[in-house]
């Protein structure tokens, strides 16, 4: 454990020491995908004060800003350099500087994307965590299951964020194909609407997918809609994805290290 | 004419790298394809939900929808460029190359890149138009089919100018993309009926930057449901206007004040 500290815990430092060498980039990056987030605030707004219902698909107005407001945060999360890192390495042939070091590859990307969680937590999830405490929006043990929740959740985005970055072996165009990545997951992991709003046949199979597991589940949790099993049960199904994901990483990095060529590197 | 000779001779060879990456092409275009169908999937759902938004109904708002997909798609075909003087060009002194060649450095630029992704957005526009073309029981005039034609390729040049403003500011500044990304976030306002907004937000969107001339503002005239007198001539004003200060006033000073990085 101490190892594992010791020779990954730099590639995180690393990471939070670039945002940090230029912080206003970051910023205004952050304050672009802003604009997103607002766009739905109002329209939900519209709905909201202009309908006739208080309490939509058990959501208040209240519920709902919270929602908005943490599904952002944990698509910035979770949406973050993993596919173009992985591309990066495939293309310039950076990839196999990490196959002959003592270092795993998953290991070290993982932690540099927990550098880039670490700044989203401080800058959008703990004080706005912070705030819904002071405002009861919800309570202390919530945020904390949901900070749990969270961390596996970004493992989840994390594992499959990977074997969709092994895709820059067979495909040139991986920005083009990140964009639309980035849109399937914001659909069907609750990043745009909370699932509860799809036809119930959609649900169905939206439940038996992995993504439902990356935003929707831990922000469901800081609204406390779950409780007792309902909590034991959607927490083991997060830790079934991470197996999963794991197994089915396992088997891709396999594959891929006998396909690896690389001219010069 | 010598432009368009200069530019069938840089797509052609464009149009070359693409078919050798085939697979590609159709991926990218595939994911703006799926960008586009998550929102019109959100809207949907929305709708399932309530009959109308703030007085607009379903059709109304995928009219609007559709109509502000049309422009944004061209100019994405064929601006694309303008990302990359934000991002890196400068930086890398690659911007360098344009000004030395005998034609127009911004036609050089824009000419060099030819974005079929863009035709996700464009597909994906013209389908929602024609879908809610059809449920509202729409039935243009040869003339507002001309009006029409008109206010989509004044939303192609405010997209461009809007665009070009925010890449030149890589002039001074060598890297404007986050920016120019804010700025073009902005049209995803422009996408919705504007008066859903505050107030705070329409004025930036009608007078700072005003992306609601390229879609909320003519949709709406051709909804029947006009926002603003004398439409169609108010996008054309602002195009115009928004063009030669684009060009004119931003991006010819900055390349007067344009220093090569050097490297």
């Amino acid at each position: 454990m101490r190892k594992l500290k010791r020779t990954y815990f730099p590639f995180l430092r690393a990471t939070i020491q670039e945002i940090l060498a230029y912080p206003g980039e970051a910023l205004l990056y952050i304050f672009g995908m802003t604009i997103g987030m607002f766009v739905v605030y109002y329209i939900w707004k519209v709905i909201y004060t202009s309908g006739t219902a208080n309490v939509i698909e058990g959501f208040t107005f209240n519920e709902m800003i919270v929602y908005i407001i943490l599904s952002f945060g944990v698509m910035q999360a979770i949406n973050n350099g993993t596919v173009w890192n992985i591309a990066h390495d495939i293309r310039e042939g950076t990839i196999i500087m990490n196959m002959i070091k003592p270092i795993n590859y998953h290991l070290r990307l993982l932690f540099q994307e927990l550098g880039f969680v670490v700044f989203i937590c401080f800058i959008v999830i703990f004080p706005f965590s912070l705030i819904a405490l002071v405002l009861k929006l919800t309570n202390v043990t919530n945020v904390i299951l949901f900070l749990l929740s969270l961390f596996m959740g970004i493992l989840v985005g994390f594992l499959f964020d990977f074997i969709f970055g092994m895709m820059a072996f067979y495909i040139k165009n991986i920005f083009g194909i990140g964009f639309g990545k980035t849109a399937l997951v914001r659909l069907l992991s609750g990043g745009l609407i909370p699932l509860v709003f799809f036809p119930d046949s959609v649900q169905k199979i939206i439940d038996v997918l992995p993504f439902k597991a990356m935003v929707f589940t831990p922000i469901m949790i800081f609204l406390g809609k779950y409780s007792g099993q309902e909590l034991i049960y959607v927490f083991l199904n997060q830790v079934l994805w991470i197996i999963i994901l794991i197994g089915i990483n396992y088997i891709v990095w396999q594959r891929a290290v006998k396909h690896i060529t690389v001219q010069g590197g | 004419m010598r432009f368009l000779k200069i530019y069938r001779v840089f797509i052609k060879q464009y149009l070359k790298t693409l078919m050798e990456y085939r697979t590609d092409f159709l991926i990218g275009m595939f994911s703006f394809f799926i960008m586009q169908a998550s929102n019109i999937i959100f809207i949907s759902l929305i709708f399932s939900r309530v009959p109308h938004l703030n007085g607009w109904t379903y059709n109304e708002v995928l009219f609007i929808y559709g109509f502000s997909q049309i422009p944004r798609g061209i100019d994405h075909l064929f601006t694309d460029n303008l990302w990359l003087l934000a991002n890196s060009y400068v930086r890398s002194g690659q911007f360098d190359k344009y000004l030395l060649r005998p034609i127009n450095p911004l036609f050089h630029l824009i000419s060099e890149r030819f974005q079929p992704d863009a035709f996700g957005e464009i597909i994906i526009g013209v389908s929602i138009f024609a879908y809610a073309y059809i449920q509202l029981n729409m039935n243009f005039t040869i003339l507002q089919w001309f009006m029409f034609v008109i206010a989509i390729l004044a939303g192609v040049v405010i997209y461009t100018s809007i665009k070009l403003v925010g890449a030149s500011v890589a002039l001074w500044t060598k890297r404007s993309q986050h920016f120019l990304f804010i700025v073009y976030q902005l049209a995803d306002f422009s996408s919705y009926p504007m008066s859903i907004f505050s107030t705070f937000i329409r004025v930036i969107l009608t007078f700072i930057v005003p992306f609601s001339f390229v879609a909320f503002i003519p949709a709406s005239y051709f909804i029947g449901r006009p926002y603003i007198p004398l439409t169609i001539l108010a996008c054309v004003g602002i195009a115009g206007f928004l063009w030669t200060f684009a060009y004119h006033v931003v991006w010819k000073r900055g390349l007067i004040d344009y220093e090569s990085t050097g490297s």
